[in-house]
Formats: structure tokens, sequence, C-alpha cells
């Protein structure tokens, strides 16, 4: 069973990128995950504290390079276990504030690998810092939003999948109703996924940019004859 | 002192095992079972006094339940017969099954042994009761017709041949009770009936007992542990002195039920002719600061002896005082290094009170105390954990691993299992 450390940007991105990655460790390695969440924080008066990109960015300054080897290495306490890898998520839809906010420049209309690698490298830079845990971390970037992924994964209708505004068509089409909690509609959502990664990954190109991370398993060699 | 204490089917605790130190500490959510791991100390405590007796367990602060809800019942589980707690103590073992009947007006012994070291000085079961290792008259003593809500300790105790150490043990641990001082008790505005001493169990007798800890200060050996024990007292910045004088109307509004004496707490910026006020108009956290010192200081309290969220109305920099002050002078004697044997148990929803403790040190123990463990069976089930650092890791290392966090901020930050939720 592998242990993956989930670092996300709200409390109801958590089920659906757990539901990925599950599969994406199935299909790939033949392998069992569970994901665990770090961030949003646990906090002392509630399950998860607030969310949103800065805490995402914080979670990664904060744990930046040695940081990560509490979590990556050697635990902290006795009879705890460390993660095999950490999943870095942000919503892609970011991108333009986060550069505007630390002064960089990407320019009006970037292309979905553009988009992706930018908050990709700034997030996995951030939090490698000075350190080998490289390999371990994995970013993932939905062009937009999670709900891209969780639309393309249960919708049947067909969609603009990355450019749509995924979340009011994801409630609209999943039946949502005022007066049902939120996170439970997601949990529910979430549920829905498992086993759909092809489809995601097939519709889009974000997803299939977070699965390259995960290299594949080596061809058997074939034995001398 | 109590070394090990495993308990089964006690109400949320389905089963568990506890390595306690001088000083102990709780930690979890609401209704983790938090309280009930110190109730189950209170009943061996009680079982090694008067036994099952509703009244010895009222004077322990073991809550009054019905008798057939001390047992767990959690859904597909069977229903025990009897709930099971054994204590392990430096020099013996004292272990009881208890159970109870939806009709029983008592709680009853089901079966209970005593072992000095190892050996066995008693064992009961339903069958019948033996006594071991005395003279002939008693190893052939018919128990037959005891009380089963009364423990052989109790009734037999004084005559049994035992150690030194262990009857020393088991007479300190006896008095064993969990301390849960309340406001309205404190401040004379609400009466706790039950007649503790030296010190009520909420806060009643208090000026008394204070005026006990200032009394045995005339001995000057005394003198520096219990000023020491005391100073705790001044760490809010605003009162300079206590004293124990008679109810004085000038002072006291009439509301307040007076026990005969009150304390009366000096405000070192107020002018001197208004500058005592009584516990009524006292800080909530001071007169738990006086509680807490007064417990420790008087030398009839017992030295073991629980504190149930004693921090709840203290604010942050205080809780970690006095959690300090709680863990040096239970740890160490205090200052005059007089090792006086206190072992505390406390539970806590502070953060801040972890940073009292220190996870490499034996004589101190964290436990998280939590019901929502995936893995416990039966569900639901109170799950602890002992908080220590990985094995074979230096002080050194496990500071600069986590960035020389202090373990409320780790605590905050979800970092250490199970305190959270």
């Amino acid at each position: 069973m592998k242990r993956v450390g989930v670092v996300c940007e709200g409390a109801n991105d958590f089920p659906a990128i757990a539901v990925l990655v599950r599969d994406l460790f199935h299909d790939r390695y033949g392998e069992e995950a569970q994901c665990f969440p770090l961030q949003p924080a646990a906090d002392a008066s509630s399950r998860s504290g607030d969310g949103g990109w800065t805490k995402v960015i914080a979670w990664c300054e904060a744990n930046s390079g040695s940081g990560l080897n509490t979590y990556l290495r050697a635990p902290l306490f006795e009879g705890e276990e460390v993660y095999d890898i950490i999943v870095l998520h942000l919503d892609g839809d970011i991108a333009e504030e986060y550069a505007v906010k630390n002064g960089m420049i990407i320019g009006d209309v970037i292309t979905v690998e553009a988009r992706v690698g930018f908050l990709s490298g700034e997030l996995i830079r951030i939090a490698v810092g000075v350190s080998d845990h490289l390999n371990k971390l994995k970013a993932a970037i939905p062009t937009q939003k999670t709900e891209s992924w969780m639309l393309a994964a249960i919708s049947s209708q067909i969609h603009d999948w990355e450019a749509v505004e995924s979340k009011s068509i994801l409630l609209a089409e999943t039946g949502f109703f005022q007066g049902k909690r939120k996170s439970e509609h997601y949990r529910e959502m979430s549920d829905l996924m498992s086993g759909k990664g092809d489809l995601v990954r097939e519709r889009c190109r974000s997803f299939e940019l977070f699965c390259d991370q995960f290299l594949p398993l080596a061809p058997p060699t074939s034995a001398p004859s | 002192m109590l070394k090990k204490l495993k308990i089964e089917r006690f109400k949320s605790i389905y089963e568990a095992e506890l390595n306690f130190g001088c000083a102990n500490i709780f930690v979890g959510p609401n209704g983790a079972g938090k309280s009930n791991v110190l109730e189950a100390i209170g009943i061996v405590a009680s079982a090694l006094s008067r036994g099952m007796d509703q009244n010895a367990l009222d004077l322990r602060g073991v809550r009054l339940s019905l008798p057939h809800l001390f047992k767990s019942a959690f859904k597909n589980a069977k229903l025990p017969a009897a709930f099971h707690i054994s204590a392990k103590f430096e020099h013996g073992t004292y272990e009881c099954s208890i159970r109870s009947g939806v009709n029983s007006p008592y709680l009853e012994f089901h079966s209970e042994a005593m072992f000095d070291g190892d050996q066995k000085v008693f064992g009961r079961g339903p069958r019948g009761a033996r006594i071991y290792g005395q003279n002939s008259i008693l190893n052939e003593i018919d128990l037959s017709a005891m009380d089963t809500h009364r423990s052989i300790w109790d009734i037999l105790g004084s005559i049994l041949k035992i150690s030194d150490d262990f009857r020393s043990e088991i007479n300190d641990f006896s008095n064993f009770a969990i301390y849960a001082p309340q406001t309205a008790v404190m401040r004379g505005l609400a009466i706790d009936a039950r007649v503790m001493e030296p010190l009520g169990l909420t806060g009643s007798g208090l000026a008394q007992a204070f005026q006990d800890v200032l009394g045995a200060r005339v001995n000057a050996s005394n003198r520096f542990r219990i000023d020491d024990i005391l100073s705790i007292i001044w760490k809010p910045g605003w009162a300079d002195s206590v004293r124990v004088r008679p109810f004085d109307p000038n002072i006291v509004p009439p509301q307040v039920r007076s026990e005969g004496a009150l304390i009366y707490i000096r405000d070192k910026f107020m002018n001197s002719k208004r500058n005592f006020v009584s516990p009524f108009d006292a800080s909530e956290g001071t007169l738990y600061l006086i509680f807490v010192a007064t417990l420790l200081a008087h030398k009839d309290a017992p030295k073991v002896f629980a504190l149930d969220n004693v921090d709840g109305t203290l604010n942050p920099d205080l809780v970690r005082k006095l959690t300090d002050h709680i863990v040096r002078i239970s740890s160490s004697g205090g200052e005059a290094d007089v090792d006086v044997g206190q072992q505390v148990f406390m539970t806590s929803h502070h953060p801040s009170a972890l940073d009292s403790f220190d996870i490499f040190n034996n004589n101190h123990s964290i436990f998280t105390v939590n019901r929502s463990g995936e893995k416990m069976q039966p569900q639901g089930a109170t799950a602890f954990r002992d908080i220590r650092p990985p094995k074979g890791m230096t002080q050194d290392d496990w500071v600069l691993n986590h960035k020389g966090k202090n373990l409320s901020q780790l605590l905050l930050e979800g970092r250490i299992p199970g305190a959270l939720f």
C-alpha cells in the first residue's frame, strides 16, 4: 500500500484527486494507494481549515527542502509512517493572479502545457528547495479547476472540457440542490469517478500531464536464451 | 507509582494498555474517552480502599453512572459480563473484573487478584476467594460470605503481609482522586456536598486547605518547596499576596456562601484600603492557580491525582506556565529536589499544555485519545497513542527535522496523529 500525501486548494478537491491517484497507482503499478490530506490543514476547531491557492504555496514554503523530510524520509513520531509521494495541487485558473503577484509575465493566451508547466514548475521549485525530494513530488494542475477533471469523468455531455465553467456545469449536471451539503455532494461525485481515469486523460490534457509524471513500469527484460 | 494500566470493555475503551510516567497528559477531541481512563484509574484506587461502594467511587471523582453503563456495549460486539482493569505498580500488580447487572444497585467484583512482585497475595473468582503466602489461619480463611462490592484489600489489607514498598505504593495510590475545579464552587456560589479532605474535588474547602499550606511553611525545610509551588499564583502579575480570613462583609457580597473562612487576594495595583478581593471578584484564572498550587503543596493531598480539564479558563501563556509547573513539580519534587513521589494525570484541550512535556523523557507521557481510528475494532472504540519520537532518533535530530516547532504548533498543524480528531 502506497501512502500519498495531498496538498490541495480546498477540502472539496481532495476526494476527487484521491480517487484519480488511487486509480493511477492501480493501473500503472498494480499497487493500492491511500491518500491523506495534508492541506487544507486540520485546525483545532474543525477537520479542515481554510483553503485557497495561497495556502498551497504557503505549505510548500513552510515545508520546503529539508522540511519535507518528516513527510518523506523519517517520521516525526514513533509508529508513524512517511509518505511515498506528495501530490501538490493548484487550480490552473490562478496562473495569471500568481504571476502578477510575483512580478512575472505569462502572456494573455497560453496553452494548456504552458499553464500547467508554469504552475507545476513554481510549486515544485518552492517545495523541493535544497533537497533531493524532486522525484517524490507530483504537481496536479487542472487547466481551470479540479471540477474540469470531475466533469470529464462523469459527464455524458460533450464539452470543451478544460475551457468551460466546469464547476457550475458539474453541479447542474449532477443534480446538486440548495440545502444539500456541498462536501457530501463532492464526495458522492468523486465516488462516481472511480475507474474513469482513462476517460479523464483522454479528455483533459492537463490530467495527462499529471499522469506523465508517474513513470510507467519498465517493460520486462527477456531472459537470455 | 502506577506504571501500567490495562483496560478492557470499560465504557468507550474496548481494549487499551497504557504505560505511564510521573506526568501524563491525555489530549483529544470531546467524547474521545479521556475522562474514561481517569475513571478507570479511579476504580482501581477505589478497589484498593473501599471497594465498589458508591460513596468511595464518588469521592474519587468517578461519575456515578448506572452500574450497567460502566461496561462497554459496542454494536456488533458481544456484551461483556464484566469490565477488566489491571494496574501494574513498581512493586506489584492488582487486577479486577467488575460486573454489573441492569437491576444491580452496585458494581460488584467478578474477580480480583493481587501480586506482590511475582508472589500472589490473594485471588478471587466467581467460585470463591483465597489468600496466599500468609500464616495458616489467613491462608485458610473462609471468604465466601464477603460482600461482592467490597474488595479483599478493603477487608483484609491491614493484616496481609506484603512488602513495605508495595504497601506504601498502595497507600499512596488508594487516595487517588480526579479533581475538576469549578468556578462557582470556588467563588462560593455553589456547594459541593461531598466532604473531601483536605480539598474538595471541585474546589470546596479551598480556603482551609490553603491555610494549612501556609501553616506548613513555618517548618523551614518545607518552606522552600511550598514557596516554589505557590509561586505559580503570582504569574498573572496582578496579585502579590493571598491570605485566609473570616467573612468580611466589606469585601464579600452577601450572596457568597461562606464556609467560615475565605481567601482574600491582594491586587498590588490598588490602594491599600481597597486592594483585597474575595474569590467572588478575583480572576477565574487565579482561583485555578491557587487550587492547583494548594493541591500540589498540601501534605495530606493525594500524591497520585488527576486534573480533568483544569486549564479550560486560562489563557495560553498561563496554561503553559501552569503545566510547566505541574510537570516540573511532579517529575522532580520541585527545586528543593525532594522526591515526593507525586504522579499526575491530566486531560486538556489546550495545545499549549503539550509544550511542557518532553517526549524524550520517559517520566513524561503524552497520549492522544480519539475514537476515529479506521482500524479500531470495534468501530468507535477509544484509541490511545503514546506520542514518542522514532526509535533511535536523537533529540537534536528530531528538533532539526521539524524545524524547531513546539508540540502545540505540531498539534495545530495536524502533525500529531490522533490529537485533533
